[in-house]
């Protein structure tokens, strides 16, 4: 005999206790040679019985994925109808041929979202994996967890997932470990000759959303418990956000990514030297937000999209980036101004010299005297040191660039120059009119050139085509000087959702009267702008939904105003209620959303959450009436967080580029047979109603997206009371936008009292026409092992 | 050159691409002869051409095949006013039962033919049209937005405004005529 492995206790590769026996006499008899090695002794102290899967593997929780994907089924938009992954290829798939590795073009695209989301999850399991040690590094292994007061259950979906109920962060040491563990084998699942059904590859899509899920809550309880982002706060402070806040008379550091140490050591450092206030710093996509929990005198230019444009302003004084959606010719954008480039992550190097062990004063001399365009440094603490004194060094020697970098008659005399080849519209990805702009903009009318200013996401791929040179992304910004006055007010990310706050709402929402929890996440590659999402979140604020936002999204709906001058932020509520604006923080703070879904049924329902995944998304996707909206969704990290929202029942829906990722899983309301369920109560298969309707959807308009999410937040369990609220808003809001009552409402009427009684007469009227019949509301499941009782 | 290649740059298209539409006779062919027809309106459709609205032409169209209009597009209420053959719903749903050979259309009279496409934004058409392409191969797709789709089964070329309306009148007047 070899060696035993103790399964249930053998959750990690670090070694806590080996023993070997050269010989032993035991009443089964004598045992020679034996070794014993458990991995990692657990002290049980989670009072909740373990679930039926703790830390599942890729084949444990493949029936439930099988029942959401029979009723929520693909469709496949081959965005490449090649595959050139081996080199048995180029393979042609299309019209029904396969690859000589056999795989079919359904297969082909599901592997491709399999692909993206392995990304998507790796990516912020790499993110957690450095926060955690760098935290560890810092405080050590035992600090606990801390989410503030009102937060007993600290980690719901690392709970519900795992079976851990983690106190410190070594506890988190072993969720990542997990989460390495099944990225691995999904990944290897891509290889040539291995998967080759495309259901099971959407299987193992919606298995590495759960994984990312856990390690963005990793991640998030890990710096909110130590590094002292608010904790839980629903009047978490509002931050000075916008191009406009920023004191060009200040040396200004930027900062743009999404892993904070780096932030936050430019923060020490300005603090420990009394310079805070005197240098600005000022940050861009998620970094910004998690720099504004840990210092809120952080100023938050925007998402993504603003990089170039932020740079060009000239105001950044040193570029300091760390990782993931950072544009990656960013170093040539700061050289161009002279402004100097940090990276600070071991997955972006950028090319440059590692200077982490050189002394500071000379690393900061190199730069300040253009030695080197940029530095590579892996210590935080060590990048907060040269970024402040580079930039206290360099502002003085760049005022020039601080003022609007290319002027009103510049403008004018490039666009005489455009050729009006077009090929700055055919490459734009939202086919912008550029041509016709420049053609008004050669005669003086600057006005279509900066009304294109609002759509324009900032990817400058127009500049790379254009055969005149123009310098078109900064013609479109500083058309107009309105960019540059631009204030707002974003509140700070505030982490977790509250026991409390779940106890007074969950009752609510479960039977509709909250009538939904809409979250508006994810990226900012919006086809039509941002103001779509403000849009869309304060139509459903002003309803009384409870509104949730994270990332560049949270940012988006902070940064427009109504006729007072207010943002949504001042205007509504941090609280998770009925009518409150809740930035829950960056993307790994998404972590929350679902795990307020989860709460949900934990918490007000008492469902047992310990490693009882299936039961808990079963209530979600039959009861909790949530919708993600990911209008801008450009990743492949917001691909990964959306399929582990799918597992968990609840439905999203993206913008027209959502589109790209090639795959849509959809309902089909006109097949009864799709809609069959068990109620709980008698054990009966009845037909229930298409609610959630569908399960990954794309809308081409804000209006179809408003319409689709109140349509999207009607659950079987709605009460009759519930039902009408619903109702009465996915009415209104069709009638609204389309001058007429949805011809589907008859399907989401199951009783007379389910009608709003504003539209009773309309509504009765349409019922006698589609013939229709009195339902029973039931007590909806997809599992047969939650019925109660058999009859 | 450039007027038979994809409107978007980037958007290269597989190995087999749509025949170009030259002339509104031959349209109006390939429509009279379609079958069943399904038009699949985007909000584009809402856009005003010199002369009359782009959704004129398209209910023009619609009336003169006896064609079914689905769209989600914010001209739905004015498509429904005109058109009783109209529903609501979104063209990534459409395009997701096309393949079903069960499904009986959104009237419930049996499979579509043929289905044409107008008003997308270019690259969700580019992305439906190869859905079908590869999924629903019996159905045939016609594009008549001014931009070459290589996933149809037959595309206009890349055109300006003034080229294209003149086409879309030409084309009513084949089909009414």
């Amino acid at each position: 005999m070899k060696c035993f492995s103790i399964k249930k206790v053998s959750l990690v590769s670090k070694k806590d206790l080996y023993i070997k026996l050269k010989e032993a006499t035991t009443t089964l008899g004598v045992l020679r040679d034996v070794e014993i090695s458990i991995d990692r002794i657990i002290y049980e102290e989670f009072e909740e019985p373990i679930g039926p899967t703790p830390m599942p593997s890729i084949k444990d929780l493949r029936s439930w994925d099988y029942t959401l994907l029979k009723r929520y089924r693909p469709f496949y938009m081959p965005f490449c109808e090649l595959c050139c992954l081996c080199t048995f290829g180029k393979c042609d798939l299309s019209m029904g041929k396969r690859g000589a590795c056999g795989l079919d073009m359904a297969a082909q695209q599901s592997r491709i979202v399999l692909l993206a989301c392995c990304i998507g999850a790796a990516t912020h399991t790499s993110h957690a994996k450095h926060l955690v040690e760098y935290l560890i590094e810092r405080y050590g292994r035992d600090i606990p967890l801390d989410l503030g007061e009102g937060v007993g259950v600290e980690a719901p979906i690392v709970r519900l997932v795992t079976g851990i109920k983690p106190r410190t962060l070594r506890d988190l040491e072993d969720v990542l470990s997990y989460v390495d563990n099944q990225l691995i084998h999904l990944l290897a699942s891509t290889h040539t000759g291995q998967e080759g059904d495309a259901l099971d590859f959407e299987s193992k899509v919606l298995h590495v959303g759960m994984m990312d899920h856990l390690a963005m809550e990793v991640a998030d309880i890990a710096q909110i418990s130590v590094m002292g982002f608010p904790k839980s706060d629903p009047d978490a402070p509002l931050i000075d956000s916008g191009f406009g806040i920023v004191d060009k008379s200040k040396p200004v550091i930027m900062v743009v990514g999404h892993n904070v140490p780096s932030a936050a050591g430019i923060i020490d450092y300005l603090i420990e030297n009394g310079l805070l206030g005197q240098v600005e710093v000022t940050g861009l996509c998620c970094t910004a937000h998690d720099a504004a929990r840990y210092n809120p005198r952080t100023k938050i230019i925007g998402p993504i999209s603003w990089q170039v444009r932020y740079i060009r302003s000239g105001l950044p004084d040193v570029v300091v980036v760390d990782e993931q959606c950072i544009k990656t010719n960013l170093i040539d954008e700061a050289r161009k101004v002279d402004a100097v480039f940090i990276a600070t992550s071991e997955k972006n190097c950028q090319g440059l010299r590692d200077r982490t062990e050189d002394p500071v004063d000379e690393v900061v001399k190199d730069l300040v005297e253009r030695r080197e365009d940029g530095v590579l440094i892996f210590d935080a603490e060590k990048v907060g040191e040269v970024a402040v004194k580079a930039a206290i060094a360099l502002a003085p020697k760049r005022r020039q660039y601080k003022e609007k970098p290319i002027s009103r008659e510049a403008i004018i005399e490039y666009a005489k120059r455009c050729i009006k080849c077009m090929e700055c519209v055919r490459t734009c990805p939202n086919n912008l009119p550029i041509m016709d702009a420049m053609g008004a903009a050669a005669k003086g009318d600057l006005s279509i050139l900066s009304g294109l200013y609002e759509q324009c996401i900032g990817c400058v791929k127009c500049e790379g085509v254009c055969r005149a040179k123009l310098p078109i992304h900064s013609m479109i910004v500083w058309a107009d000087d309105v960019f540059e006055k631009e204030t707002f007010k974003v509140r700070a990310g505030r982490g977790a959702i509250k026991d409390t706050e779940i106890r007074a709402v969950g009752g609510p929402i479960v039977f509709g009267e909250i009538p939904g929890v809409i979250a508006f996440v994810g990226c900012s590659n919006y086809a039509y702008g941002g103001r779509d999402v403000y849009e869309m979140s304060e139509e459903f604020a002003k309803r009384r939904y409870i509104i949730l936002a994270s990332g560049c999204a949270a940012m988006t709906l902070g940064m427009y105003k109504d006729e007072e001058g207010k943002t949504l932020y001042e205007r509504f509520p941090g609280s998770f209620d009925a009518g409150g604006v809740v930035n829950v923080g960056s993307c790994v703070s998404n972590a929350h959303i679902a795990g307020a879904a989860i709460k949900i049924a934990n918490i007000f329902a008492r469902r047992p959450l310990r490693a009882n995944y299936e039961e808990i998304a079963d209530y979600v996707l039959n009861r909790v009436g949530a919708v993600g909206v990911a209008w801008g969704a450009m990743s492949q990290k917001a691909a990964s967080i959306a399929s582990g929202f799918w597992r968990l029942g609840v439905p999203v829906i993206v913008g027209p580029h959502g589109s790209k990722y090639r795959r849509a899983l959809l309902g089909r309301s006109d097949r009864e047979e799709d809609w069959v369920i068990y109620n709980a109560r008698t054990g009966e298969k009845v037909y229930c109603e298409p609610a959630p309707e569908h399960l990954f959807y794309m809308a081409e308009t804000k209006e179809e997206a408003i319409v689709m999410i109140a349509k999207l937040c009607m659950r079987p369990n709605d009460t009759t009371k519930g039902r009408a609220i619903k109702l009465s808003h996915y009415a209104d809001l069709y009638k609204k936008f389309y001058n007429a009552l949805p011809e589907d409402i008859h399907l989401f009427v199951r009783t007379p009292a389910d009608i709003p009684i504003t539209m009773k007469d309309e509504i009765l009227a349409l019922l006698k026409e589609k013939d229709w019949k009195e339902k029973t509301i039931p007590d909806p499941t997809l599992l047969p092992r939650l019925i109660r009782r058999r009859e | 050159m450039w007027r038979s290649e994809p409107w978007m740059k980037a958007e290269v298209p597989g190995t087999r691409r749509a025949t170009i539409i030259e002339k509104p006779e031959l349209a109006a062919e390939l429509l009279k002869q379609g079958g069943r027809i399904l038009v699949v309106c985007g909000n584009g459709v809402s856009t005003v051409l010199s002369k009359r609205s782009l959704l004129d032409y398209i209910v023009d169209v619609a009336e003169a095949v006896d064609a079914h209009i689905a769209t989600s597009s914010m001209a739905y209420a004015k498509i429904k006013s005109r058109l009783t053959n109209a529903t609501w719903i979104s063209p990534m749903e459409v395009a997701h039962r096309v393949p079903d050979p069960e499904w009986m259309g959104l009237d419930g009279k049996g499979a579509y033919k043929t289905m044409v496409f107008i008003g997308l934004p270019y690259y969700m058409t580019w992305l439906i049209l190869t859905g079908l392409k590869n999924f629903a191969q019996s159905v045939k797709t016609i594009s008549l937005d001014r931009f070459y789709q290589p996933n149809a089964s037959w595309s206009l070329r890349n055109m300006n405004i003034g080229e294209w309306e003149q086409f879309l009148e030409a084309l009513v007047n084949k089909l009414k005529a």
